[in-house]
Order: C-alpha cells, then structure tokens, then sequence
C-alpha cells in the first residue's frame, strides 16, 4: 500500500510539475505575457531570480498535484462511507495546498481571497456531499423496494 | 472408470457423454457432478485442504483477503485457485456482481442495502454478513436490477 502511494505521489506530482511548466510556457512565451503569470510580486521578492522563482512554484505546484491524485487513495476505503472520505480527503490536501498557495500566491497578505478560495472549497464538498447523499440514499431505498419484491 | 477423448468433425464445441449400460444413481451423479464443474461451479480447497466443487447458486460472495481468492457460502468460506477478474469474467453477470475492488456477491443472495450518516453502503447478504460497496457501484446495481431513473 504505501509503496503504491508512494509511487502514485511520485508520478502524479511529475505530472503536477509538467503541466504546470506547459502553463507558463503557453502564457510567457506563446501568448506572450510578460513575467511570469502565476507569480505575485511579493513571491518573486522572496527570490534573487526569477528563474529559482519560478523553480520553486513549479515544485510547489507538482506537490499539490500529486497531493490531490495520491489522496484519492481514501476513495478505495469504501468501509469509511464518503462523507467521511469527502471530508478526509478535504483535510489531507488542504494540509498540503493551503500552506502552498499561502506561500507561491502569497495569499495570507489578502485575507478577503484567502477565505473566499478555502470558502469556496469547503462549499463545493459540503454541496456535493449533501447532493450525493440524497441522491444514494434515493437510490438504496429504490433497490431495497425492488429485493424486498423479489423475496 | 475409462476417460478417453473420441474426435467427432460433426460436433461443433466440445461435448461431455457418460456412457454406461444403464443410467443409474451413480451416472446421474455424476453427470450433474460435471456439469455443475464444466458450467456452474468453482473448484475450491475447504479448510482440511479437501478440493470440491462449490455450486456457484450457492456462493454468497466471492473476495480477496491476504491476496488469496476466498470464496463464502453458508456453510462456510474456501480458497481458489481462479484470480477474482477470471471470475467475474466467467460467472453469470445477471447472477454476480462485483461490489468493490476487492468483492464480487451473489445477487440473489443480497437481503439489503443499509446507509449510514457516514455514507457507509453496507451490502447485507441473507446469511446476516455484512460487506460495503460505494456509491459508483449502487448506481450500477440498479441499472443491473433494472431499476429505471
């Protein structure tokens, strides 16, 4: 189990990595915005170059991809039920993109996006757990009715 | 008892015959013995390390533990040799399902679903054991059930 966790961080954060390098290619180089994008002033600052700026925000972002895909792994235990899958897998990648994007997108200096951005997540799982309750929960009576019809 | 293979161009899939000069309680047995084998059975090992054919209208559940294929009925639980995706390839897809990553049941032998406030989907089979299946799959059981909506 944990060498396959361990194996599926690996390569989903290379992934993460990747894509988001592609990203910055795509908005510097082919869109031909100045700077680069995904990073505020105050990040930058932090950095003698632009380039470890950017060094650093690419791993930063490959470790949140990883996080998100290797995290699915709470999925497969199906004895928790999915609230609390929902709400575990909320916690393990908070713990990891939180911090990170406080830090590469120097959120904690903007509160007012800092609380709509982890807001809007907790919304989004509590919406799609409540949605998803009603909707299996509808689904288990309807195929009790019919095994109760069958006996 | 002779086994031989006879070749017969005539014939177009493989065919089983018991031959005897009478059909007697033994040749019955026998012939139900094999089919249950060829067609509706799984050969598993009981705990005395003893190989029998288990009659798949009598399986409950089938499922990995330890990464060995256990197969449970009401008298009691059984190894094979079969890996589970064999298995779910081979037996009825209207008589098993494959519950979760790790299970396949017996249809028939379901009593209910119970949902906790957790969202945990116990699978309770008519035996009283109790498994779990996720959502995705509660979904597929009622499409498989023919539960329309």
């Amino acid at each position: 189990m944990l060498k396959r966790i361990s194996f599926s961080f690996a390569i989903s954060s290379c992934c993460g990595l990747v894509v988001y390098m592609l990203l910055e290619l795509v908005g510097s180089v082919l869109l031909g915005l100045e700077g680069f994008s995904a990073m505020t002033p105050e990040y930058l600052a932090l950095f003698p170059s632009e380039t470890l700026a950017l060094g650093v925000a690419v791993l930063c972002h490959g470790l949140i991809g990883g996080t998100f895909a290797t995290a699915t792994f709470i999925y497969e235990k199906i004895e928790l039920g999915f609230i609390l899958q929902n709400v575990i897998y909320f916690l393990l990648t908070g713990m990891v993109w939180i911090p990170l994007i406080c830090f590469v997108w120097q959120l904690y200096r903007y509160p007012a996006a800092l609380v709509s951005t982890i807001g809007g997540f907790v919304l989004t799982y509590v919406v799609m757990s409540i949605v998803g309750y009603n909707i299996t929960k509808k689904e288990v009576a309807e195929i009790n009715a019919r095994l109760a019809k069958e006996i | 008892m002779k086994v031989r293979a006879r070749i017969d161009k005539s014939l177009e899939t493989p065919e089983i015959q018991v031959c005897n000069y009478e059909l007697n309680q033994q040749v019955k047995q026998l012939v139900e013995d094999i089919s249950v084998f060829v067609n509706e059975g799984i050969a598993v090992t009981d705990f005395r390390g003893e190989k029998i054919m288990l009659p798949t209208r009598d399986i409950l559940r089938i499922y990995t533990e330890n990464q060995r294929v256990m197969v449970q009925d009401a008298k009691g639980t059984y190894s094979t040799q079969e890996k589970l995706y064999e298995l779910e390839n081979r037996l009825d897809e209207g008589q098993f399902f494959r519950i979760s990553k790790s299970e396949i049941v017996n249809l028939k032998k379901i009593r209910r679903l119970d949902m906790s406030i957790t969202g945990t989907i116990k699978v309770i089979l008519s035996d009283g054991t109790e498994t779990y299946t996720s959502r995705r799959n509660v979904t597929k059981l009622k499409q498989i059930l023919g539960i329309k909506g």
